[in-house]
């Protein structure tokens, strides 16, 4: 019987398979922009790749890590839209009273921590369930944001503030730079961390790992933390861009990053997930919604084609994963 | 002598159900302590309290003599007290190695290639031959059970609790078992063991603790009591041990299995069941038993080969069909595949009659047939509308048996119908299975237990390596003729030697 056991060789750990489907989406990224490159006139330039593509993807991308970490868990968080708004509309409202932009940038993460506390609190100390919790905030947080605006957007925000986290280094845009450093800090923390494997542990046995003498509360608590805090980051990249926050942004932000995580292999049920897989995730949602809008299609359409995509992204995980 | 671990007058309820009455226990350095009782006696629940997963109502804890308060697992383990517990807690995607030093990783920054070589001498302690690199989801049971084992020895920890350590081990394992315990004790390593063995507790342990219902009984040296006697401590009366049927009329065909094959599973198994026939497939953990079963009734596809069943031909069996067609089956992994842990007794136990249209999904409807079950199998607490994850692991099984007695079936499949079941119960268990052969039902069983498998068996099959390798009447069999055909070190003329 010992030869049956020993089939299951050394294996490493991430399985073969898995990394295939990573490549997998970058396959299917790399042939989307070869084809579109070549069909669509005007894709294939330095401009659309980082205006039309890049930032999109990058803000999407941002809150995408956050929830990742969350849905790796087995929980979710629906009012990161409502997070980003409210902590956008606070920090704005602080620079034009004006306090220096690197204060109210902290301040702006500082809201974004707190929000994303109370999600964890709830989630972990009165026992709720996370879809409800952050049902319940996802709410909560926009009418903060409409109160404390009285509805209104917040305009002409400080030059500093809009170049630095709005402008260029070499050519490349901030905020797709800063959502790359991002990216490879959070894999590194999930990868080759204690806290990461804690986090991805909980999402496997929850019970295990509690019985293990480990704290589970404060681990997922933490993703939620990190889940608001990246939020609120995401919503700053974005009023740098626009010039002016307004407290309805974000709205719809869970869903496109509920969609980029999944399709780049986190598993809903959690226990499994990565952010590079978030990343690629993003970036197809973005390519395939800038390719649609020059081709003119309308958006009903784009809507159709976003929804197949996750869809047969899915899909394809249930056949790559075989059992 | 030194007292690793002493508790005394421990008082334990559940929202009013005296669980724990007035419990002592103590536990020496080097010695193993076995903690015996019928299913729900109390056993799991004194350990969890020693583990401090649960808070004792009242009583007092020392370690080491010092008086200790425990209120997570995490302070059990700073006490150095390590606990195996009786349904496995283990984390599916993470590694072996991970899986051992959960909790105990060392700096926040992982190295992953130190993890591993750190963890290599606890996998060839207790005998566990795979790279400690590979995710415990591609295990067996029985793999799993040893990185538990080997989680326990890697904490260094003085006190070890184990709870029904060998319920998913077989013989070759449970030896491996044995000597990674004396090894442990032999370095002053106190063991509490738990087991429904009787056997094992001779092999191993020094003192035993007797609990029934709640209540502490005594503590003996193994050495001098007979087992008669711990039996009668345990269940408060003589048990009658009664040797099985052996002169029951077979009937028709029944289940006819030809050269069924799956790749990698099982190749070629062919054999009959009758009406009224217990047929047992022996044989070592991974020769591909559970799969056959699982087969059988649809619940994994197999490649080649033919099912038949009352001489009518079943191409592509699923649950829902086989179950339509009478056709009952209790799987080996309880947890996942048994229960539903949050649904009452009465849930867990009608679901497959409700599928059947037996009976309607009424309160008091199913209350008398409910009822009945409770009182036939002895389920304890009598109390259908209990949580069934509230009970413990031995009722947890007599509900699912319970399923499929009250839907009625004329082939029945079980995969290791007693695991994790007391004594007592089991004798109840062997008496009901009897009675349902005698009715005219088809039984075939999956057991790693060999005193089982001869008590019950008209008919042992036995599989080695995914083949069908011997047949033996119960005239024929003995424990030596079963591990011998199972092990390859006898063939069966009648079968093809293979591999
Ligand atoms: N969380 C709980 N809530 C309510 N009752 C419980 C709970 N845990 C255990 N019980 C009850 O306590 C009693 C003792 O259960 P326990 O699991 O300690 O038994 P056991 O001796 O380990 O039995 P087994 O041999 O079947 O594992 C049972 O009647 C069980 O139903
Ligand atoms: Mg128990």
């Amino acid at each position: 019987m010992q030869t049956i056991q020993q089939s299951s060789k050394p294996s490493g750990r991430a399985s073969v398979v898995e990394q295939l489907r990573e490549a997998g989406i970058l396959a299917i990224l790399l042939l989307g922009a070869l084809i579109f490159s070549f069909t669509v006139p005007s894709f294939f330039s330095v401009d659309n790749a980082i205006s039309g593509i890049g930032l999109s993807a990058a803000i999407n991308t941002i809150v995408a890590i956050g929830l990742t970490y969350v849905i790796i868990t087995g929980g979710i968080d629906l009012s990161v839209g409502s997070t980003a708004a409210l902590s956008a509309v606070i920090g704005a409202d602080l620079m034009q009273r004006g306090l220096p932009a690197i204060l109210a940038v902290l301040a702006a993460l500082a809201v974004g921590a707190v929000a994303g506390l109370v999600n964890g609190l709830l989630v972990t100390r009165v026992q709720l369930a996370p879809f409800i919790v952050t049902l319940g905030t996802m709410t909560f947080y926009r009418g903060l944001a409409l109160s404390y605006t009285n509805g209104q957007p917040i305009l002409s925000l400080p030059d500093n503030f809009k170049n630095v986290l709005g402008g260029n280094i070499a050519g490349f845009p901030i905020p797709l730079l800063v959502a790359l450093l991002l990216v490879g800090a959070f894999t590194l923390l999930l990868k080759f961390t204690k806290t990461g494997q804690y986090i991805l542990a909980i999402g496997g046995n929850a019970e295990a790992v509690r019985l293990s003498g480990i704290n589970t509360s404060r681990y997922i608590t933490l993703t939620y933390v990190i889940s608001g805090v990246l939020a609120a980051f995401a919503a700053l990249v974005l009023i740098a861009q626009l010039g002016a926050a307004e407290p309805i942004l974000g709205s719809g932000w869970e869903l496109s990053a509920i969609a980029a995580s999944v399709v780049g292999g986190t598993s809903l049920s959690g226990g499994k997930g990565n952010v590079v897989g978030a990343l690629l995730g993003a970036l197809l949602l973005s390519m395939l919604q800038n390719v649609l809008t020059l081709l003119g299609v309308q958006a009903f359409y784009q809507l159709l084609a976003t929804g197949l995509i996750i869809i047969g992204a899915m899909v394809i995980d249930r056949y790559t994963r075989g059992s | 002598m030194v007292e690793l671990l002493s508790a005394q007058q421990i008082n334990k309820s559940f929202s009013g159900v005296h669980v724990l009455r007035d419990v002592q226990f103590s536990l020496r350095a080097g010695e193993v302590h076995a903690l015996l009782g019928e299913n729900g006696a109390g056993k799991s629940t004194l350990l969890k309290t020693l583990f401090g997963i649960y808070k004792p109502d009242s009583g007092t804890l020392s370690v080491n003599g010092q008086s200790v308060t425990l209120s997570s697992p995490g302070d059990a383990q700073a006490q150095g007290i390590a606990m195996i517990h009786q349904e496995l807690a283990l984390i599916p995607e993470l590694t072996v190695a991970q899986n051992v030093l959960l909790g105990n990783e060392g700096r926040e920054v992982l190295n992953y290639a130190r993890m591993e070589a750190r963890v290599q001498p606890f996998l060839d302690q207790v005998g566990l031959m795979v790279a400690p690199g590979t995710p415990v989801k591609r295990l067996t049971i029985a793999q799993q059970q040893m990185v538990e084992i080997a989680r326990a020895v890697a904490r260094q920890a003085r006190i070890i609790i184990m709870d029904e350590p060998t319920s998913s081990l077989t013989t070759h394992e449970i030896e491996q078992l044995y000597q990674v315990v004396r090894e442990l004790t032999a370095r002053g390593v106190g063991i509490i063991y738990v087991s429904h063995h009787f056997d094992e507790i001779e092999a191993l342990a020094d003192r035993v603790t007797v609990l029934r219902d709640g209540a502490y009984i005594g503590t003996v040296n193994q050495r001098d009591v007979t087992q008669e006697q711990l039996v009668n401590m345990m269940v408060g009366r003589n048990l009658v041990t009664q040797t099985g049927d052996h002169n029951r009329q077979v009937g028709e065909v029944r289940l006819d299995v030809q050269e069924l094959s799956r790749t990698g599973a099982f190749q070629d198994i062919t054999f009959r069941v009758h009406a009224g026939e217990v047929v047992t497939l022996a044989g070592l953990i991974g020769a591909g038993r559970t799969e056959v079963l699982r087969a059988i009734y649809g619940a994994d596809p197999f490649t080649q080969g033919k099912i038949q069943l009352d001489g009518q031909r079943i191409t592509r069996p699923t649950p829902a069909t086989m179950m339509r067609l009478g056709v009952g089956f209790i799987a080996e992994d309880r947890r996942h595949q048994g229960i539903v842990p949050d649904a009452k007794v009465s849930v867990n136990m009608m679901l497959t009659s409700w599928a059947k249209g037996k009976v309607g999904v009424r309160e008091g409807e199913m209350r008398q047939r409910v009822e009945e079950q409770i009182q036939q199998l002895g389920i304890r607490p009598a109390n259908a509308n209990q949580i069934i994850r509230r009970l413990s692991g031995g009722n947890q099984q007599k509900v699912i048996l319970g399923r499929w007695l009250s839907a009625g079936c004329q082939l029945l499949l079980i995969d290791e119908p007693t695991r994790g079941i007391d004594v007592a119960s089991k004798a109840d268990i062997y008496a009901l299975i009897d009675d349902l052969a005698q009715q005219g039902v088809a039984i075939l069983m999956v057991s790693s237990e060999l005193p089982e498998v001869l008590r019950l068996s008209d008919r042992i099959l036995v599989m080695r390596e995914g083949h069908l390798v011997g047949e033996l009447t119960r005239a024929e069999a003995s424990e030596e003729r079963i591990l011998g055909l199972a092990t390859g070190a006898q063939t069966d003329a009648n079968y093809s030697a293979v591999v």
